[in-house]
């Protein structure tokens, strides 16, 4: 047993919710107390850095980000806590602190240097945490770091002379092909599984894909790209039958929709409720297609681990889209034919 | 990849795990039985979304050369036609997660249609916030007829509206909207939604239509007791409404194994506790103290309410 981190064994067991005695003692938590544990994490340190900061120690800086790294340790250590969420956010915010603070010692820093040392912090949290997101946003951090590095002359939108995007591709292509490998510890493939999400919208943030101004010929290449990791994305999502890939494909569509729209020359509101109109067609016909199993695919929920998490969260997207409070009386002016908002943009 | 199967039949050969449940987690682990079910959700809902916001737009851009009238049939005819086809689904499969959508499409086109159509004829007059009422209603009622949470959250949504709450949680906080105005209007909110939710549970309503009652009383009673809070007039009446809560929903919720709950009564009764502490005030470092000591109580209550429903479950 080691002492520091589950092993595999013990970990796989954390993962099927065995008794205590296979997981070696360590606990995790589920989806809402693991998000609400981190944000209880995130005021503590910002707290913690707070008070270090109104007694004007001269060391405080230091001591608030070895205390947290420090107590992040001891949950870890002593009470056994493996993807809690409040270690998590301690281990992260004391390891960006002590980089901050490294930063401000060295007076004169390069942007850089900054972005490659916060991004060391994020990476050493995500990897002796063994936490996916923070591996995976260190990676979008270090294409950062690639970014900072290329000439600015050389930032133009043509997917070769684009580093870093180029760099968040081959990251993504990577993980796709790293996916097929079997990994015995269940952290490690979701590290591959975040990055086969995140790096194809990184990949598009980082070719310009958000400023819509290029001119048309230098956003074929993005788009053309983005379109054929979608496919290869898709095609490995269903064999393999993983969410990951499927999630990545539908991010890639999205963004090769927004691409299109240079092409289009159709207005805003027709592509919003066209292409709304095609995916939700599509989605009901697969919803209806599926209904029985096929092939081993299904349309129906079978997993109910994460269920209420994302029970709440429709909810809450539902309830975003009604009409505004009535004391909103300055958007809704009953009597010069504003509109109030109809449950769209409220915006009349 | 990876596959926990090897994990799994040993908790089944051991009895720890019951035979359906064995044969259902071997067969996801497996994958030999896969479910689209996450990836449909996010595509239905990202297409409501978009098809509502475009539907907007449309009715901005367009409203002179199509005309009001004309515009209000064709979105009550789409609208009519959403719920026909949301009908359908739901016949071919009770819980359809498309008809659930479908559904929910109509319904949006009808709140923007009752608006757009207030707005342009002034049918209420002085009165137009009762649009939201009937919306209220008319949600409320396609929510039953449909068995549609969605459909229910923005029925309930809109009875907030009409009631005059506002959407956005931390603008309840905010120095000027922190009235006992605004905190009534809330409360009076969740506790017509109580009252609500006990007539529904007497005539043995839906459970899942109860759960969304539950949830939207809960927040609207907390934001409602927190503007309270965070107010000048009514700050003990605030915080024994915040800590009450807290203390009953803690309560039902390991009772009835609802986690939610749980972590609404800790997560808002420490908010209340921040904003009381802030207030009291004095030397800035004591008053850090004592919020970072309100924290971590937080989170150790937090955690161990967390081990007692796991150890239940």
């Amino acid at each position: 047993v080691t002492a520091w981190r589950p092993t595999i064994a013990e970990e796989r067991w954390l993962n099927v919710a065995a008794p205590a005695d296979r997981t070696g003692g360590w606990r995790r938590s589920g989806l809402l107390p693991r998000c609400v544990f981190f944000m209880l994490g995130l005021a503590a340190a910002g707290l913690t850095y707070a008070f270090f900061d109104l007694v004007h120690w001269r060391t405080g800086d230091w001591l608030a980000a070895l205390i947290l790294v420090a107590v992040a340790e001891w949950l870890i250590l002593s009470k056994r806590l493996f993807a809690c969420g409040i270690e998590e956010a301690l281990e992260l915010s004391g390891l960006i602190l002590l980089a901050a603070r490294i930063l401000h010692a060295h007076g004169h820093v390069s942007d850089v240097e900054a972005a490659s040392l916060i991004t060391a912090a994020v990476g050493i949290a995500g990897i002796r945490l063994l936490n996916p997101l923070l591996t995976a946003s260190s990676i979008v951090g270090f294409s950062v770091v690639v970014m900072l590095w290329t000439p600015a002359a050389s930032r133009s939108a043509a997917l070769i002379s684009h580093p870093a995007g180029g760099f968040c591709l081959a990251v993504a292509a990577l993980a796709l092909i790293l996916g097929t490998v079997e990994y015995r510890r269940p952290s490690h493939d979701r590290m591959i599984a975040w990055l086969i999400v995140v790096m194809p919208a990184a990949a598009y943030v980082w070719l310009g894909g958000l400023d819509g101004d290029g001119p048309g010929s230098t956003r074929v290449l993005p788009a053309l790209a983005l379109a054929m990791f979608a496919v290869a994305a898709l095609t490995v999502g269903i064999q393999r039958r993983a969410h990951p890939p499927l999630l990545a494909f539908m991010i890639c569509m999205l963004c090769v929709a927004y691409e299109l729209r240079r092409f289009s020359g159709l207005p805003i509101e027709a592509r919003l409720i066209g292409g709304g109109g095609v995916v939700l067609g599509l989605a009901v016909a697969l919803d209806r297609y599926l209904r029985t199993v096929r092939r081993g695919f299904t349309s129906r929920r079978i997993d109910e681990t994460t269920a209420a998490a994302f029970d709440l969260l429709q909810l809450a997207g539902a309830a975003s889209l009604a009409p505004p409070s009535a004391t909103a009386a300055d958007r809704f002016k009953g009597g010069d034919g504003t509109f109030g908002g109809g449950g769209a943009s409220g915006g009349y | 990849m990876h596959s926990l199967e090897s994990e799994l039949r040993e908790l089944h050969r051991e009895g720890l795990i019951e035979d359906a449940t064995a044969v259902r987690a071997i067969a996801i682990e497996s994958r030999s039985l896969f479910s689209v079910f996450e990836e449909l959700r996010l595509a239905l809902y990202a297409s409501v979304a978009a098809i509502i916001a475009g539907l907007g737009i449309l009715l901005k851009r367009n409203l002179d050369r199509i005309g009001p009238l004309a515009l209000i049939l064709v979105l009550a005819a789409i609208a009519g036609a959403c719920y026909a086809a949301g009908t359908r689904l739901r016949r071919d499969r009770s819980d359809s997660l498309a008809s659930a959508y479908v559904v929910l499409l109509g319904a949006l086109i009808i709140s923007a249609d009752l608006g757009f159509a207030e707005a342009q004829f002034h049918w209420l007059g002085a009165d137009w916030a009762r649009h939201l009422l009937l919306l209220a209603i008319v949600h409320g009622i396609t929510a039953y007829a449909f068995e549609s949470p969605l459909v229910m959250s923005l029925s309930l949504a809109s009875l907030a509206g009409w009631v005059g709450v506002e959407r956005a949680f931390g603008s309840l906080l905010l120095a000027g909207a922190a009235t006992p105005a605004s905190g009534g209007r809330a409360l009076s909110c969740a506790a017509l939604l109580l009252v609500w939710r006990e007539v529904h549970r007497r005539l043995h309503g839906s459970r899942v239509l109860q759960d969304v009652l539950e949830h939207f009383a809960a927040h609207l009673g907390f934001w409602g007791a927190l503007a309270w809070c965070a107010g000048s007039t009514r700050v003990i009446e605030g915080i024994v409404i915040v800590l009450t809560m807290a203390t009953v929903l803690i309560r039902a919720g390991l009772r009835n194994e609802r986690e939610a709950f749980v972590v609404y009564g800790v997560v808002y009764g420490a908010i209340a506790t921040c904003i009381l502490e802030g207030k009291i005030g004095g030397e800035p470092k004591l008053v850090v103290l004592l919020l970072l000591v309100t924290v971590v109580g937080a989170a150790i209550v937090l955690w161990n309410l967390h081990k007692r429903l796991r150890v239940r479950s």
